[in-house]
């Protein structure tokens, strides 16, 4: 199973919040050209550290889930894939 | 010699697809040179076509190439039919979402991306949805954000959500645009209790909240992400693109059942005269128009290796999708259309997307229990009608309703000025197309059914 290298550290979190506060405390005038496509990747840097943390969490409750599984199960091998 | 590139091949700088003679080719250009050698030594290429998740492309020889520009040339696997994303029901879709997500989850596993997600990439084949363009991985550059999320977004996350939230007619939108619904559409579309869904917020609306606040160029060589996120982005799309699953109303089957005007005798004697038709013939591919829920395609499947299987009703065609298992699934394809205004040619130039009657063409259309709801809801002669069909298929069946037919009545309903038709009409219109090879009674009903051969033929 793949393993997340890398989890959530409060730089992040500390730079995601400043930024998203920037972003939705400035509006543009709405006639200016705007570009989504740039939109979306600070959307994605903003979003990033969340989904991290989300995915990580997930992971390893997985693992937890599945560990504890095989505790009662005499050990018998868990051949369920959680990553679908 | 120089090939004249496809019409809907002409964006992506890496390559594109010409026709040589009667085959269909891909010509890679050397720029793309270094993502095709890591696509192929990774394993990547191999292994997504393996699992079913992308079209074979056999490599062959370079002599084939279209222009110097060309280092490699593939022949993609040739498919039976072409759709496109506005013509599918929600189900369908949503597995084209899933197998893009699929297909980004393998690429970054082998250090590669799909550099776009559009939904006209992905075509049903054999029954499942395959990802059909070569050159959409390219390698992970560190740090780079997902450049085709946004597509993504549009394409599939937003109109499943309007199907799921809102209304599967929703997803004519897509005709309109082909890029995908625009979030900012489908956020201030969707009701406000989707705010309250953690993928659909952050996908939809909040992306489309900052997206419309950024200009133009701010986030250029700025935004930077792990590669960890972006596997945390496809495992959330992931999830959100299952958990938007729409299920047609309970009763489909029900409602057709109940809704047949005539007995069981009468549709068991239908069912023998189209199964004996169809398996005198070695019919290649049969069109049902007006299909429903999908049972004489089943029957048809039976005679062809391709039935195109066309209704204007999301949950009629969401419900036949849902129900196909094999061998059924391989053969028949669902697709959502409205006969009285079927697709345009869409696209740059007009002819990025061909008109559906283009495509439709069969050997075979079946038009059962379809002539006289066209003459009454769609307002149109009898005649107009069979020249319909006369471009959807070389030989058809067709089905004689008669006006006092109880469908036919309650269709009337409120209707004091339409094109009525007696039986005498409809043969003289049937007779301007086709020739009349043999007549049944539909049991013990006033309806008859028809078997057309080409006007002018023996058969």
């Amino acid at each position: 199973m793949r393993r997340p290298a890398a989890t959530l550290r409060g730089p992040d979190v500390a730079r995601a919040a400043a930024l998203a506060f920037a972003l939705l405390a400035t509006a543009w005038p709405a006639h200016a050209y705007v570009d989504p496509g740039s939109g979306s990747f600070l959307f994605q840097m903003l979003v990033a550290g969340m989904l991290s943390l989300a995915f990580t969490v997930r992971h390893y409750w997985t693992q937890l889930r599945a560990f504890v599984r095989r505790l009662f199960s005499n050990g018998a091998p868990d051949d369920r894939d959680p990553t679908p | 010699m120089t090939a004249i590139p496809h019409p809907s091949s002409f964006r992506d700088p890496a390559g594109f697809l010409y026709n040589r003679g009667d085959r269909l080719l891909r010509q890679v250009n050397r720029e793309y040179a270094e993502d095709l050698e890591h696509l192929r030594s990774s394993g990547l290429l191999d292994e997504s076509a393996a699992a079913g998740l992308t079209l074979r492309h056999e490599e062959v020889a370079l002599a084939d190439r279209s222009d110097d520009r060309g280092c490699a040339v593939f022949e993609p696997t040739r498919l039976s039919f072409v759709a496109y994303p506005y013509e599918w029901c929600p189900g369908q879709l949503r597995d084209a979402g899933l197998a893009t997500i699929a297909l980004q989850r393998r690429a970054l596993a082998r250090g590669m991306t799909l550099k776009d997600a559009t939904a006209y990439n992905v075509q049903f084949h054999e029954g499942r949805p395959v990802h059909i363009d070569l050159l959409s991985f390219a390698r992970v550059r560190a740090g780079r954000p997902w450049v085709a999320y946004r597509q993504y977004c549009q394409h599939f996350v937003a109109p499943l959500a309007l199907a799921r939230y809102r209304d599967p007619r929703l997803l004519r939108l897509l005709t309109v645009h082909l890029d995908g619904v625009p979030l900012d559409v489908a956020s201030r579309l969707l009701p406000a209790r989707t705010w309250l869904r953690p993928s659909l917020f952050v996908h939809i609306h909040a992306h489309a909240l900052v997206s419309s606040r950024v200009a133009d160029g701010a986030a250029d060589g700025r935004a930077r992400v792990r590669g960890t996120a972006l596997v945390a982005l496809a495992d959330s799309l992931e999830r959100c693109v299952r958990s938007l699953a729409w299920r047609p109303p309970a009763g489909v089957w029900r409602d057709y059942t109940s809704e047949r005007s005539y007995s069981d005798a009468a549709l068991s004697s239908k069912r023998s005269s189209v199964e004996r038709w169809l398996a005198r013939g070695a019919y290649r591919s049969v069109l049902d128009a007006g299909a429903n829920v999908g049972e004489f395609s089943r029957l048809a499947a039976g005679a062809a290796e391709r039935v195109l299987s066309v209704d204007a009703d999301y949950a009629s065609v969401e419900t036949l999708y849902r129900s196909l298992d094999e061998p059924g699934r391989a053969r028949i394809l669902p697709l959502v259309a409205d006969l009285a205004s079927p697709s345009p040619a869409l696209g740059w130039n007009g002819s990025e997307r061909e008109p559906l009657l283009e495509r439709l063409r069969s050997d075979v259309v079946l038009a059962l229990a379809l002539v006289h709801h066209l003459v009454l809801t769609a307002g149109a002669p009898v005649e107009a009608v069979v020249a319909l069909l006369a471009r959807l298929g070389t030989e058809a069946v067709v089905e004689y309703v008669p006006m006092d037919d109880p469908q036919a009545r309650r269709l009337l309903r409120n209707r004091d000025s339409y094109h009525a038709y007696d039986r005498s009409r409809f043969e003289a219109a049937l007779r301007t197309r086709y020739s009349i090879a043999e007549v049944a009674p539909v049991g013990d009903s006033s309806r008859v059914l028809y078997r057309l051969a080409p006007a002018g033929s023996a058969a």
